[in-house]
């Protein structure tokens, strides 16, 4: 039995070469066509299709806020982005709204129907050109968010001073700043920590362990 | 300690006032010839005058209205003294400008209560007139006059601050209704007619009113037009009316909406470009490509014909894939679609990446946990600070280290940029005045549209730290 697709896209050029390629192609039936990412939700819930290839930039709705909402509402319609982007970004929000595949639109088109009968049965796929820097983007992406990696060296600096009990004036002068200038540095960690008074900040930075204690 | 002068031809009444305002703690001047007034009211500060009515020469009624007449010792008090209770007399007195009168035999309470009372009068007089001048100040400051309109005689009287507004002078344009139609633009004479007649005829205010006025040297101001009605038992007595030149407020708001617009209509103009960039010719490179392959395998006999013409497609593929790049750096340049698409975060990230391989840089980017999503007008501002703070970095600072935070608190989205490069000269740049760089200033325009704030703290050789924040609350993403 041929896997049944929808295709969608908003330009009719793309959408006519992807026909084109999957006529040739054997085991494809192509039961619909969409113009934008609304549109493509539609088909789906309608003709529960086996697999849809999504554009990512389209108006209305964009193919990954399309693929959020399609997995939801049809889980078993496998989903392929294919995309202009080799953003890592858009990689890896594509997985995170349920698409199966990320397919780019420079890529070999012969590979195209063996890599859609593969994810039909369960499999994944990331074009070789994106794979690298995704794999560099989740690296990156686990080292942030630490409340540290929150301020700069320089706050750090004074944050470490202020725990210590040194005025504003003290770490300007230990640290070649102006006073005005530690105090500004004063105010920023401040907002940053959401804390509005100095004994605040102070129970903060230690319970997050952003400075270190001395005890004598 | 207050000084007070007595004029009196009587020694024995001089004696005794003297010795009881001594008493009171006041110190006192006296003179027994009126003639010499004046020069005593020259040579010594004075704050309160007492006047025998009856002296010899010259007698103290006309004295009195000599000295309310004198411009500068007209606002000194002056309490009469006399033995005399003819009313017309004490009218006359008072009609010429005295405060108070004492009768003689002077009984020393009554002195001590009438020389207070006088002073502290002349006190809150002078608080007054301390407090009208800075009003003075105020209205000039603000570039606002004041009229009055009398209904019953229908006569008009402008401040000296009206004549400043309409250039004129009092003697060569008397303040009348008349002439305040003639000041008006042609062009608003229409809204402002009925306006004025309302307001003169039936004397009803129908709100504040903005329109154009035109100068004698034809240059046109904005005036905003403000007027009140005082009833008296149910009448209109009076109109008050402010009158202020807001053409430079307007000019400054019409520029900041100018500059406003331009920015918008300029990212607009970017967002364009790019979407006519990645709809055109990115899709003509992706179509050129499916049809490469398509042509390839369907238009070959054999095999061997296929591979050939295969090899010679390829070489297509290669320049359409480089063509393809170097058009999606030009569009991701014009206008980060990813932004639109996936957010702030992510596009900040794509961006900061994408800038380190090229320059071959390590900024990092912190982005702080449970960052939401802002209106696209704030992200997009806080992207394009992002992209010209970076810029700097890589033009000025010298250093390939520099650190962005992104994070919210509350109602307030914040940003920070900072980087350990050679710095700025300035130590702390005045943003009020426009800084050297251009883009430091434009960036704190942008900021402040959003009603935002902005520090840039630089100092030589410590490095550039800019933060900002704007005030706004999250949006859900759909």
């Amino acid at each position: 039995m041929s896997l049944r697709l929808v295709i969608a896209d908003n330009h009719p050029i793309i959408r006519s070469g992807i026909r084109m390629l999957f006529q040739q192609a054997h085991g494809f039936e192509i039961v619909g066509e969409a113009e934008d990412g609304l549109d493509a939700m539609q088909l789906c819930e309608q003709l529960s299709p086996d697999l849809v290839m999504l554009d990512v930039s389209m108006p209305k709705m964009n193919g990954i806020e399309a693929a959020r909402v399609i997995k939801e509402k049809c889980p078993d319609t496998k989903i392929a982005i294919f995309s202009s982007y080799t953003n890592p970004e858009y990689i890896t929000y594509a997985f995170e709204a349920g698409a199966s595949a990320y397919l780019l639109k420079d890529e070999d088109m012969d590979k195209l129907p063996p890599i859609l009968r593969a994810i039909a049965n369960g499999e994944t796929y990331v074009s070789q050109e994106a794979k690298d820097s995704v794999t560099a983007y989740q690296v990156d992406m686990k080292k942030q968010a630490s409340l540290e990696s929150l301020l700069t060296t320089r706050e750090k600096q004074i944050l470490q001073r202020i725990v210590d009990g040194k005025t504003t004036k003290e770490i300007a002068y230990e640290l070649d700043i102006s006073a005005r200038t530690a105090e500004t540095h004063k105010y920023n960690i401040m907002q940053k920590l959401n804390t509005h008074d100095i004994a605040t900040l102070v129970r903060f930075a230690i319970a997050h362990q952003l400075v270190s204690v001395t005890t004598e | 300690m207050a000084n007070i002068l007595i004029v009196d031809d009587n020694k024995q009444t001089i004696q005794q006032v003297d010795e009881l305002l001594c008493s009171f703690g006041y110190s006192s001047l006296y003179t027994l010839e009126p003639e010499f007034l004046f020069e005593i009211l020259e040579s010594k500060p004075v704050d309160l005058i007492l006047l025998d009515v009856h002296m010899p020469g010259e007698d103290g009624v006309s004295l009195l209205k000599k000295v309310k007449e004198h411009p500068v010792f007209r606002s000194i008090p002056v309490i009469m003294l006399t033995g005399d209770t003819d009313e017309r007399l004490l009218e006359k007195c008072f009609a010429s400008g005295a405060m108070d009168f004492i009768n003689k035999p002077i009984h020393d309470i009554v002195l001590k209560s009438r020389v207070k009372s006088a002073l502290s009068n002349r006190d809150h007089i002078l608080a007054l007139r301390k407090k009208s001048s800075s009003l003075k100040n105020v209205l000039q400051i603000a570039t606002m006059g004041m009229w009055e309109f009398d209904c019953s005689n229908r006569y008009m009287k402008w401040s000296s601050e009206m004549y400043q507004i309409f250039d004129r002078t009092a003697e060569s344009f008397p303040s009348s209704i008349g002439n305040f139609f003639h000041v008006i633009h042609p062009e608003d004479i229409k809204i402002v007619k009925p306006y004025l007649h309302d307001l003169f005829e039936s004397n009803k205010v129908a709100g504040p009113l903005d329109f154009r006025i035109i100068r004698p040297d034809e240059s046109v101001r904005i005036v905003h037009q403000q007027a009140e009605v005082l009833e008296k038992e149910g009448k209109p007595v009076h109109i008050l009316g402010i009158t202020q030149d807001i053409t430079d407020q307007q000019r400054s708001t019409a520029l900041q909406h100018a500059y406003r617009r331009q920015n918008q209509i300029r990212e607009e103009e970017r967002e364009r470009l790019a979407r006519d960039l990645h709809d055109e010719v990115i899709q003509i490179f992706s179509m050129l490509n499916l049809k490469i392959n398509v042509s390839a395998k369907s238009g070959c006999s054999s095999e061997s014909e296929y591979c050939w013409l295969r090899d010679n497609f390829q070489s297509c593929q290669e320049l359409i894939h480089t063509g393809n790049q170097t058009l999606r750096q030009i569009i991701n340049d014009l206008y980060p679609s990813i932004l639109k698409d996936l957010g702030l975060a992510p596009a900040l990230r794509a961006h900061i990446r994408d800038l380190n391989e090229r320059m071959n840089l390590q900024i990092e980017l912190h982005v702080s946990s449970g960052l939401e999503s802002w209106p696209a007008e704030i992200e997009l501002a806080v992207f394009r600070i992002t992209q010209e703070a970076l810029n700097n970095v890589v033009k000025h600072a010298k250093t390939p280290h520099a650190q962005v935070m992104i994070g919210q608190r509350e109602n307030i989205l914040w940003l920070q940029i900072e980087d350990q490069g050679q710095g700025m000269f300035l130590e702390e740049m005045n943003l009020k005045s426009m800084p050297k760089s251009l883009g430091l200033f434009l960036m704190k325009e942008r900021v402040s549209q959003l009603g935002g704030k902005i520090t840039i703290h630089s100092q030589l050789g410590q490095g550039t730290s800019i933060f900002l924040e704007i005030p706004h609350s999250p949006i859900e993403r759909k």
